[in-house]
């Protein structure tokens, strides 16, 4: 029998609504404050409703434009005073000139890379291994050739693939515990050494996607083989799968099944390299042609909303460059990312989309 | 207790917000789809009302304002399913753990609209539930008209999309 999708929805979100417990209303601030605009009063009120710490933090961040807004109007109204970007060093792990920081701490070593996510990170070290952390004490991932680790949008998982003697060998380490997934390491089976197999994504609830060959398997508790036909998978986001079709086309954003099926969730606008805001909201890419093969420093970054109602271009701080593939959104509003000069050397910058703007972070 | 208020007959914050405490807490967990992430959204709304109330009182209806504070406090915040699993479980999620089994689950479409995208949900969520127009939906959003079509459009098709997935498995299970 047909369903009529909009009649259902309306009753369906009807009984969930008045099937509700609905819980006491917290307790409300003791006295009055002040409208402003400033970042400590919020706080302040927030602790005397007892909101959860985490809750808190991200209260304290949001800039108050976007939260009691009149209906129609713009974060961007250029008639809003702006508050300056922040200045203070980024808590996020970044390498600058080889050396990796976990907050204040330098980690040893000396590293090509880092991918920080939530509160976690993957690092490539200049003895091609890869590493693990959530704080500044690294951990070993299972290493070997042509290994590239990749970690979950909400840094809670990293997904390994190593190809041991011809078989691949997948490894799901959750790095709250430190202790590898149940059910992995789990073999899948022979690897061609000319194809290889590797991960391409590891979602926040722990599905993970590998290529083999010219096919992909899905992991999820169990292994799920040939998951996608005619599809593409490039990366995991916390909006959803970058995907493709194979035939060309714009890439979307998609969830996957447990049978690991693609469902296109959104549109994607075509690019090289592409990073998504931890709300899923902005994006940030290079468009296509401008970061593949040899390019490792580009002057500017295209920035947009997932619903394309606002972009804007981040361009580099005066006399230096993106260094490719480094840049990350540090919170729903800002962007950090390694920047490089024309001599080779390197700071942290940290943007904002609106008003599009890049600074240099002082060095300390 | 102080209190912003006006004058003698007008509401006092703590009183409206009473009143409005619950139909801020059921709009924020068909938003959030749980429990704690509700509780979590609608207390924030409260706050950012409270520090605007001279704003959210002056206005024409300061139940639309509350409703776009907390639309855009849930839009702002990090996906709270992410969250839910983080908070909840020490292991992997398991296939079909995200919520509870109950009268919720055995619904046609609400699993669904639990795994849309936060913007295509929001929109679903004021169209269907709080019943307002498309131009009442680009208000609150801040967008066009236009845009909020699109969203919509899209969310209908990943949960027409949903169903005919039930269908198909439905249809596997009375073959097996």
């Amino acid at each position: 029998m047909p369903v009529d999708i909009e009649e259902t929805l309306a009753r369906e979100l009807r009984e969930v609504a008045e099937g509700l417990s609905i819980p006491a209303m917290p307790r409300l601030p003791e006295e009055p404050t002040r409208p402003t605009r400033s970042r400590q009063p919020l706080l302040a009120a927030a602790a005397v409703v007892a909101i959860v710490a985490g809750a808190a933090g991200v209260v304290a961040t949001l800039p108050d434009s976007r939260d009691a807004q009149p209906a129609g109007t713009s974060s961007s109204n250029p008639t809003e005073p702006v508050a300056p970007i922040p200045r203070s060093a980024t808590t996020l792990a970044h390498v600058v000139d080889g050396k990796l920081y976990v907050g204040d701490t330098e980690v040893a070593g000396t590293w090509w890379s880092v991918r920080p996510a939530g509160q976690a990170w993957i690092a490539y070290r200049d003895d091609y291994t890869w590493w693990w952390g959530r704080g500044p004490q690294p951990n070993e991932l299972p290493n070997g050739e042509d290994v590239t680790p990749k970690i979950s949008p909400d840094g809670r998982y990293v997904a390994v693939v190593r190809v041991e003697t011809g078989e691949g060998i997948l490894t799901v380490v959750d790095t709250r515990t430190g202790r590898n997934v149940d059910g992995t390491p789990t073999n899948f089976g022979p690897v061609k050494w000319d194809v290889g197999a590797y991960v391409v994504a590891v979602t926040d609830d722990g599905k993970v996607v590998i290529r083999r060959g010219n096919g992909y398997l899905t992991w999820s508790q169990e292994l799920v083989a040939d998951t996608l036909s005619g599809q593409m998978v490039f990366a995991a986001t916390s909006a959803g799968l970058v995907a493709g079709d194979v035939d060309g086309g714009q890439p979307y954003l998609a969830s996957i099944s447990e049978r690991g099926a693609l469902t296109r969730v959104g549109e994607l606008p075509e690019h090289d390299d592409l990073a998504v805001s931890p709300d899923g909201a902005w994006l940030a890419w290079t468009p296509i042609g401008t970061t593949g093969g040899e390019v490792t420093s580009i002057s500017s970054l295209e920035v947009g909303t997932l619903e394309g109602e606002q972009s804007a271009t981040l361009t580099a701080p005066d006399g230096w460059q993106f260094k490719v593939r480094t840049w990350v959104w540090e919170d729903d509003n800002h962007l950090i990312s390694t920047v490089t000069d024309d001599r080779g050397r390197e700071r942290m910058a940290r943007c904002r989309p609106l008003p599009a703007q890049c600074q240099l972070i002082p060095i300390d | 207790m102080g209190i912003v208020t006006k004058s003698a007959d007008a509401p006092t914050f703590e009183e409206y917000a009473g009143s409005a405490w619950p139909s801020l807490y059921r709009y924020a967990y068909l938003l959030a789809g749980n429990h704690a992430d509700a509780e979590d959204i609608a207390q924030q709304t409260l706050v950012k009302a409270y520090r605007s109330w001279s704003r959210v009182e002056r206005s024409d209806s300061p139940a639309a304002y509350l409703r776009q504070i907390l639309t855009n406090t849930y839009l702002s915040q990090r996906r709270p399913k992410a969250r839910q699993l983080e908070l909840l479980t020490d292991a992997p999620p398991e296939p079909g753990h995200v919520t509870a089994a109950g009268p919720e689950d055995r619904m046609a479409l609400w699993p669904s609209v639990n795994s849309l995208p936060p913007r295509q949900r929001a929109v679903i969520v004021l169209r269907y539930y709080e019943d307002l127009s498309e131009q009442e939906i680009a208000d609150v959003l801040g967008c066009s008209r236009g845009n909020v079509k699109s969203t919509a459009h899209h969310a209908l098709k990943s949960l027409r999309a949903a169903l005919a997935t039930q269908g198909a498995d439905a249809s596997d299970g009375r073959e097996n």
